[in-house]
C-alpha cells in the first residue's frame, strides 16, 4: 500500500519541461529523499505531488484516489492529508499572526475541534516539535529561523497527514539549528507514520534521514533505490559524480574526485536521449538517441543508463 | 608572516527606542595569522563575525560599525592605520576579493573583457591593448572555454559557475598576494562548487599566494583549507591546522560544531546542540560560550585565557 504515488508525471511550463516522466511511490512511515541540483525539477515534482500544480501529463495518486484532475474545491478537504514544509520559514508564515494561531490554523480549517480543544492541541503540537510553550504567544519576528521551522513542521503534522513534502527544510538554517531539525524529523518519522518526501541537494543530510533515495536530473529520475544502495554504491555516472563532489566534513576523507565539466543544461527544448549525455564523460552516440529506461540492477535499486547493465558505467 | 591580525575589535553603536546609546561588541580581539601558500578557513554560523572581520581588515567598515582597536599587518604595513587612499590601492591590487554572489560583483552594464581591463588600468599604467591580452589569458587560466569570444559576453549571459570564474579572474588579474573569498560557492550546485574550489585552491598553490576562505560549510574547510579559525559571537574560539583541529577539537564550541556536521551527527540521541548566539549588546564578561557550554564551570564567568600550544590556540579555561 502506498501513501501516494506518481505515474509518468510530466510538467511543462510553455517550452520548459521541468518534469519529464517520473514514477515514484511514497510508502507510509518512510522517508524518500529526492536529490538534485537547481533546475532538476525537484521542487516542481513536490508541488505536483501535493497538487499545488496540475501536471500536464501523468497521474498523481493519493492513497487509492487519482487526484490528478481534481478541481480545488474537491482537493481542499483532502489537503489535510498532504502537507508541505518549505525552505524559508520566514516567508511561509503570516508575520502578523501569533504562533498559537498559526499552529491552530490547520485544525480550524480541517477539524471540528472546539476552541478549547484546538488550544490544547496546539500546545501538544508545540511540545512535539520541541518548541517552548512561551513561544506560542509571540509573533514570527520574535522567533529564530530554527524555531520558525519548528512552527512550520507543527502545522504540517497537525492534521495527521499521510504525506508530508519537505522542500529543502534545513537548507537556510545554520548547522547547529539544522541538526536539531533533522533530529526532530527523524523522531516524527517514527511517531507519525506519514510518508515523507525530503527534497534536498545535500547528500550528507539524505544519508541521515532517508530510507530510500531518488536522484533527479533535468526532470528525470536517473537512479533510485534504498539509501544504502544509492549513496554507498551509486551506479549512474551522474550519481557517482554527485557523490564524488560532496565535500566531507572529515579532512581524512580526501578522495580523488570525479570532476564534471559544465553545468546542468536548460530544460527548454531539451535534447532527446539521456538527460545527462551532454556532461557525461562516458556518453556515446546511442546515448543521444533515446532516453534510457529505469531498470533494476539489483533488488531495490534502479538505474537509467545503457552502460550499467553492460558493467561499463564506472567513472574513475 | 604575510598577514597578522591582532586583537581586532569592532563595535556597533545604536540608539534604542528611548534614545539610549547601546554598544554591540561585534568583534572581540580577533587574532589570526597567515603565511604565503596557506589557505585559512574562517568558519562560523551566521552572525559570528566572519564577513565583518574581512570588512574591517579591508577598511570598508561603515557607520554604525566602528573600529575600536587592533592591528592587521599585511606585508609589514598595518592596514588599519593606513590612509584610505593607500588602502584603496591595495584592494583589487595586492589583495584580491571574491564575493558570494557573482551576480552583484559584476557590473551588469559592462562586457566581461572591459571589466577585466578596467580593474587592471585602475591599478597600473598598462596599455589598453596589453590589458586586453592579459584579460583573455586570465579567462583561459580560470577555465573559461573560448575566452576570446567570452571577452565580449555580458554578465547576464553567463551561468552561475561561469560568472564566478569571471569574478575569480577579476580578483587574480592584478596578481594579488592575498585572496579573500567570502562564501565563494554558496548558492552554486555541488558539482559546480567543486569546480570553483578546485580552481581557487589551484591558483593559490600555483601562484604561491595566501587565501582566506569565509564559509559556514565544514566540508569546504575540511577539503580545501590548511588552517582554520572558528568564530563565535565575534570571537575566534579556536585556531590551528585543519587536520589537528578537526581530529581533536579543544574548544567545546568547535567540538559541538563538528558534531553537528551531517557526517558526524547521530540522530535520536537527544544530544543536539543549539540555542541562540549571545546578544552582542549584552555580552557577558567571561567566556561568550559559557551559557551554552555543557562543560561550563564557575570560573567560566571570568575572561578565558588563550591557551597557545605550537600552532594551535584555544580561548578556553579548560584547554
Amino acid at each position: 500500500m502506498t501513501a501516494a504515488s506518481l505515474r509518468g508525471l510530466e510538467m511543462r511550463f510553455g517550452r520548459v519541461q521541468a518534469v519529464a516522466g517520473v514514477d515514484l511511490d511514497l510508502r507510509p512511515g518512510e522517508v524518500l529523499g529526492l536529490v538534485g541540483e537547481s533546475g532538476s525539477g525537484k521542487s516542481t515534482l513536490g508541488r505536483c505531488l501535493t497538487r499545488l500544480l496540475k501536471p500536464t501529463a501523468g497521474k498523481v495518486m493519493l492513497g487509492a484516489d487519482d487526484i490528478t484532475g481534481w478541481p480545488e474545491s474537491r482537493l481542499r478537504p483532502r489537503r489535510a492529508e498532504m502537507t508541505m514544509v518549505f525552505q524559508d520559514p520566514w516567508s511561509a508564515l503570516n508575520p502578523r499572526m501569533r504562533i498559537r494561531r498559526l499552529i491552530e490554523e490547520p485544525l480550524l480549517l480541517h477539524t471540528k475541534l472546539s476552541a478549547d480543544e484546538r488550544r490544547a492541541q496546539a500546545e501538544a503540537l508545540a511540545g512535539r516539535v520541541r518548541l517552548a510553550p512561551q513561544m506560542l504567544d509571540r509573533v514570527p519576528s520574535e522567533l529564530s529561523g530554527g524555531q520558525l521551522q519548528r512552527v512550520c513542521i507543527a502545522r504540517a503534522i497537525a492534521t495527521n497527514p499521510a504525506v508530508i513534502v519537505l522542500d529543502e527544510p534545513t537548507s537556510s538554517l545554520d548547522l547547529s539549528v539544522r541538526a536539531g531539525i533533522l533530529d526532530l524529523l527523524g523522531q516524527l518519522r517514527a511517531d507519525t507514520g506519514a510518508a515523507m518526501l525530503f527534497i534536498t541537494h545535500d547528500l550528507a543530510t539524505l544519508r541521515l534521514i532517508a530510507d530510500r533515495v531518488a536522484v533527479l536530473y533535468l526532470g528525470r529520475v536517473v537512479e533510485q533505490g534504498t539509501a544504502a544502495a544509492v549513496l554507498d554504491t551509486p551506479e549512474h555516472p551522474y550519481t557517482q559524480s554527485l557523490m564524488s563532489a560532496h565535500l566531507s566534513a572529515n579532512p581524512t576523507e580526501r578522495s580523488a574526485r570525479i570532476r564534471l565539466s559544465g553545468e546542468i543544461p536548460s530544460p527548454i527544448d531539451r535534447p532527446p536521449g539521456c538527460p545527462f549525455a551532454t556532461r557525461c564523460p562516458l556518453a556515446e552516440a546511442r546515448c543521444t538517441v533515446s532516453a534510457p529506461a529505469l531498470l533494476p540492477t539489483e533488488k531495490d535499486h534502479l538505474v537509467a543508463c545503457v552502460r550499467v547493465p553492460e558493467g561499463t558505467a564506472r567513472l574513475t | 608572516m604575510l598577514l597578522d591580525v591582532l586583537d581586532l575589535s569592532v563595535q556597533f553603536v545604536a540608539r534604542d527606542e528611548f534614545d539610549v546609546e547601546r554598544t554591540a561588541r561585534a568583534l572581540n580581539a580577533v587574532s589570526f595569522s597567515l603565511d604565503r601558500g596557506r589557505i585559512l578557513g574562517l568558519v562560523g554560523e551566521s552572525g559570528a563575525g566572519k564577513s565583518l572581520t574581512v570588512t574591517a581588515i579591508l577598511g570598508l567598515l561603515r557607520a554604525p560599525a566602528r573600529l575600536v582597536g587592533g592591528q592587521a599587518v599585511f606585508e609589514g604595513e598595518d592596514l588599519l592605520a593606513m590612509p584610505p587612499s593607500a588602502l584603496a590601492k591595495l584592494r583589487g591590487g595586492r589583495i584580491g576579493l571574491v564575493v558570494q554572489s557573482p551576480r552583484t560583483a559584476l557590473d551588469p552594464l559592462a562586457r566581461v573583457g572591459e571589466q577585466l581591463v578596467r580593474v587592471q588600468r585602475a591599478h597600473s599604467a598598462i596599455s589598453h591593448r596589453e590589458a586586453l591580452t592579459r584579460a583573455e589569458a586570465m579567462l583561459a587560466a580560470v577555465g573559461i572555454p573560448a575566452p576570446a569570444s567570452r571577452m565580449a559576453a555580458w554578465p547576464h549571459e553567463l551561468s552561475g559557475g561561469m560568472a564566478q570564474r569571471v569574478v575569480i579572474a577579476l580578483a587574480l588579474i592584478n596578481e594579488p598576494h592575498l585572496l579573500i573569498a567570502d562564501e565563494p560557492t554558496t548558492g552554486l550546485d555541488v558539482t559546480v562548487q567543486a569546480q570553483i574550489l578546485d580552481l581557487l585552491t589551484e591558483q593559490v598553490r600555483r601562484r604561491n599566494i595566501a587565501a582566506i576562505v569565509i564559509t559556514h560549510d565544514l566540508g569546504v574547510v575540511a577539503q580545501y583549507c590548511d588552517d582554520v579559525a572558528v568564530m563565535f559571537a565575534g570571537t575566534v574560539m579556536e585556531r590551528g591546522p585543519v587536520a589537528e583541529v578537526f581530529a581533536a577539537p579543544e574548544h567545546p564550541y568547535t567540538r559541538a560544531l563538528l558534531e553537528s556536521a551531517p557526517e558526524r551527527l547521530r540522530l535520536g540521541t537527544g544530544r543536539v546542540f543549539g540555542g541562540a548566539p549571545p546578544d552582542l549588546y549584552a555580552l557577558p564578561p567571561g567566556c561568550l560560550y559559557a551559557d551554552r557550554c555543557p562543560l561550563a564551570e564557575p570560573r567560566c564567568a571570568t575572561p578565558p585565557p588563550l591557551a597557545v600550544a605550537r600552532s594551535r590556540a584555544t580561548l578556553c579555561h579548560l584547554a
